[in-house]
């Protein structure tokens, strides 16, 4: 048995360098695309010092002061840094707990309609709210959600509530934030649940009908084993995302009377790093960001692969 | 197969490492090229002949575009009606090397990358950003135009500038000045009380005088239905507070807590002569008292914690504001689109009411717009050709002649026909053209006192001498024109403003952010904006304000104080 593998693994490696020579050409033509990834990807990079400097533009990176760990020290030392962290943790995290929901559900019941052109101008509808701005659309939720004038608040008061301040308490501004992130966001994303669910094999669906299962029993057993490698991924890559809780967003609506929930990692960047212009500040916590970003979409990969075994890249 | 690998990334590596050289020695040798054309300054006096340069004298910049600025005829910063006058009268050839939107501050980044980039700066440029600014400043590449100023500048423009020695407060670095501010008028920057009008004419009410009978307008405004719509969908007083309570220019909030004799964010004299911070004086403990009690009362909007600049301006256009504070402009924009939907509405300006205590005060804009800052390695005739320029600009306030730059506004700012100046847009070929965007600092030239004294003139309606109009001619205006009747508001409100100057407070402290400042000014920030807020929406007690004090004097604001302190004794002679 061992030997047979050892074999065959031998094989393939004499196979792979026999085609590694044939296919020099084929390298020849990636080499643009490696070096463009090196020089604009890769070569930036170097930018990240910036972080461990008292970068000033005049000075340049090779003449700004080195200052070690202290951008990072007084990120970690400033009052309202784990309020800002922790807030940021838990707005993403509700975004994506309810985003994926929302998503998959409705990726569900649009396959289910069968009817076309009912499909195509679902689909299209809710699609469009994805391109536009939250510049464009904080004006128009403020609006909407004003107190005492706003749509909502009328249609709460004709119903006999009392009018919500949307945007002024903290536990609704949670709310408002991710439901209007979910409905900005849930019909683009379901594009990629929709070529997951194409891709099922409907000879599965008969079969499943002939042995008399319902709707609702193919849906458990057929539909939702085959997206949970869509799903996996989807969640995986959305980790590294988690500590960006959405800077356009948050910085249109927020306002002091939600600092306590809605004050994010970015909404704090920009009012420290960018205002005041201190680069070397933002580049740590730009750095910070991603390192836990790396962390957590390696971790979710490791588990992914763990628990339900699939592997994705 | 090992070798082999090997052999791949080391020849990859060799070609990167290659390309990678092949452009910085591409730069480099730009570099080097610019040096060589750059001649050595020499001490040399121009020859002038009847106001222009023999021969001509190039100065190189770099622009920033302005959103407003347009052009016609297919002309541009780099040559437009006004390069060619310059070139043609002053012999001052103006070149531009980029230009770039300032809208988007793409303007900005490529100034920071400029200096970055360690690329060779332009003779001279304008910078409207203070950050930006103090990076050229602190890194060594600006003349010190102190010593120039002083020799080449002519006596009208020496004069505007010695009216606001405060103007030259930010470029001062080590007692040196590294930049030469470019003026602007400050009149009209402070608010008067601006009432609706007609809602005091349809409830009979009289403009108020004091902060009861403001009280009292005030709950007429909410109380009594004056939009007539029969909804209680009226806001009596609007102001600015999402991210800053002084500074919207429409919507201003430092009126309001004026009344009570503090202006918070902003560093003024106190009773010692010392700088102290506006945020933490008791009086604003009584302000926000009151604003708090105003807000349960109705007389405020519900979600004013939201409200910022488009948000103050969205309400006054769909008429539901009574009262707010702002610039002079105010009918000429929002006033305008409220006009649009609802043609009977005006806004009117009205002298401030009496505060408590007699108490009034009110934010004034600083007196500068941004600065052109010099390259220190400027030729002596670029520098001269410069001042000249400038100089001759600065002559419209002593001339007797409005039509002093007709030979670049002609046409294109109005149309003079049969004897009569034509400003309409319509009737001005190719339409009408703000020429004063294309000089060097990109607006007016301003002396203050002599803008002023005509414009107050000119709002009281009468007849202005030649001289007096000649103030105008830099921006293109050479008669008077009351055509529009929104602006007559405007120059209205200009005259309403200046009877109260005595409350006006600038912000003196101009001084890059202090070391504290970087580290602590956000914390403190966030800290007053929660208090403040809390306060005006009643989830705190007023003396939640006191143990803010304590807390923000603790938390770096005494340090802050003591380090702006130490800036103000720098600048102030």
């Amino acid at each position: 048995m061992q030997t047979v593998i050892q074999q065959e693994t031998i094989k393939k490696k004499r196979e792979r360098i026999v085609r590694r020579r044939d296919s020099w050409h084929l390298y020849l033509m990636i080499l643009p695309a490696i070096v463009l990834t090196l020089l604009f990807v890769y070569v930036p990079m170097g930018g990240i010092v910036m972080a461990f400097q008292e970068y000033k533009p005049y000075l340049g990176i090779t003449g700004s002061k080195w200052v070690g760990l202290d951008q990072f020290v007084f990120l970690f030392e400033y009052p309202d840094s784990s309020q800002v962290i922790w807030n940021t943790l838990r707005i993403a995290v509700l975004k994506l707990f309810f985003g994926t929901i929302a998503t998959l559900t409705f990726a569900l019941l649009i396959n289910e309609v069968r009817k076309k052109w009912v499909r195509n101008s679902v689909q299209t509808f809710v699609f469009l709210p994805h391109f536009l701005s939250w510049v464009v659309l904080g004006g128009i939720f403020i609006e909407l959600l004003d107190p005492k004038n706003g749509l909502v608040n009328q249609l709460l008061g004709a119903l006999g509530f009392e009018s919500i301040f949307f945007l002024g308490d903290n536990n609704w501004f949670l709310v408002t934030v991710v439901g209007t992130e979910v409905w900005k966001e849930f019909g683009y994303g379901s594009i990629i649940f929709l070529a997951a669910l194409a891709g099922i094999n409907p000879a599965l669906y008969e079969a499943a009908q002939l042995d008399g299962a319902n709707k609702w029993k193919q849906m458990w057993h057929i539909t939702l084993p085959s997206l949970v490698p869509t799903i996996v991924v989807c969640l995986t890559l959305s980790l590294s995302q988690v500590l960006n809780a959405g800077f356009d967003q948050i910085f249109n609506l927020y306002n002091p009377l939600v600092y306590a929930k809605g004050d994010i990692i970015d909404t704090f960047v920009y009012r420290i790093g960018l205002i005041g212009g201190n680069y070397s500040f933002g580049t740590a916590i730009g750095l910070f960001k991603s390192v836990v970003g790396l962390i957590l979409i390696v971790g979710g990969y490791r588990l992914a692969y763990k628990v339900a075994g699939y592997k994705i890249f | 197969m090992g070798k082999k690998r090997r052999l791949f990334t080391v020849s990859l590596a060799t070609l990167l490492l290659l390309t990678s050289l092949t452009a910085c020695s591409g730069g480099n040798g730009n570099n080097k090229e610019n040096e060589d054309g750059d001649g050595k300054a020499t001490e040399s006096k121009l020859n002038i002949v009847n106001g222009k340069i023999e021969p001509t004298v190039t100065i190189t910049m770099v622009r920033g575009e302005d959103p407003t600025a347009t052009f016609k005829n297919g002309e541009t910063y780099e040559n437009n009606v006004h390069t060619r006058w310059a070139e043609e009268t002053l012999g001052v050839k103006l070149e531009t090397l980029w230009s770039s939107p300032t809208a988007d501050t793409s303007y900005d980044t490529k100034l920071k990358l400029m200096l970055s980039s360690g690329e060779k700066l332009p003779d001279l440029f304008v910078s409207t950003q203070s950050n930006t600014t103090n990076m050229f400043i602190e890194s060594g590449k600006l003349l010190d135009v102190e010593e120039a100023f002083e020799k080449y500048a002519s006596d009208t423009w020496k004069a505007a500038m010695a009216e606001v020695p405060e103007a030259w407060h930010p470029f001062i670095k080590d007692g040196k000045k590294f930049a030469i501010p470019i003026l602007r008028p400050t009149m009209g920057t402070q608010s008067p009380l601006w009432i609706r009008q007609d809602w005091l004419d349809k409830l009979n009410l009289k403009a108020p005088t004091t902060l009861e009978e403001l009280e009292t307008v005030m709950d007429a405004f909410v109380n009594q239905d004056p939009d007539g719509n029969g909804k209680k969908d009226t806001v009596a007083l609007e102001f600015g507070m999402k991210d800053q309570f002084i500074g919207y220019p429409i919507g201003d909030a430092s009126w309001i807590f004026g009344l009570f004799g503090a202006i918070p964010d902003r560093w003024y004299p106190g009773e010692d002569g010392k700088l102290e911070f506006g945020s933490v004086r008791p009086e604003i403990k009584t302000a926000l008292a009151k604003i708090s009690e105003w807000k349960a009362k109705g007389y405020i909007a519900e979600d004013i914690a939201l409200h910022d600049f488009n948000k103050v301006t969205e309400n006054v256009a769909s008429g539901k504001v009574g009262m707010l504070g702002g610039e002079h402009w105010l009918m000429v924009y929002p006033g305008s689109l409220m006009l649009a939907t609802n043609p009977t509405a005006m806004y009117a300006p009205y002298p401030l009411p009496q505060g408590l205590d007699g108490n009034n005060m009110r934010t004034i804009a600083t007196p500068y717009t941004g600065s052109i800052l010099i390259n220190k390695d400027i030729s002596e005739e670029a520098l001269q050709a410069f001042f000249h320029y400038q100089n001759a600009l600065y002559e419209s306030y002593n001339s007797e002649d409005p039509f002093l730059f007709k030979g670049f506004q002609e046409g294109y700012d109005y149309l003079t026909k049969d004897g009569s100046v034509i400003y309409d847009q319509n009737q001005i070929p190719g339409g009408k053209t703000a020429t004063m965007k294309y000089t060097i600092s990109g607006a007016q030239t301003v002396y203050q006192s002599k803008l002023l004294e005509a414009s107050l003139k000119r709002a009281k309606e009468e007849e202005l001498t030649n001289q007096e109009l000649s103030a105008f001619a830099t921006s293109g205006i050479v008669s008077i024109d009351n055509s529009n009747p929104l602006e007559v508001i405007g120059n209205k409100a200009l005259l309403v403003i200046s009877t109260q100057s005595e409350f006006d407070v600038p912000e003196y402290f101009q001084g890059p952010a202090t070391s504290t400042m970087t580290s602590r000014n956000e914390l403190l920030k966030k800290m007053q904006m929660d208090t403040f807020t809390e306060i005006i929406y009643g989830k705190q007690n007023a003396d939640a304000f006191d143990s803010f004090v304590e807390k923000w004097k603790s938390s770096g604001g005494d340090d802050i104080t003591k380090e702006v302190n130490e800036w103000y004794d720098s600048v102030k002679q």
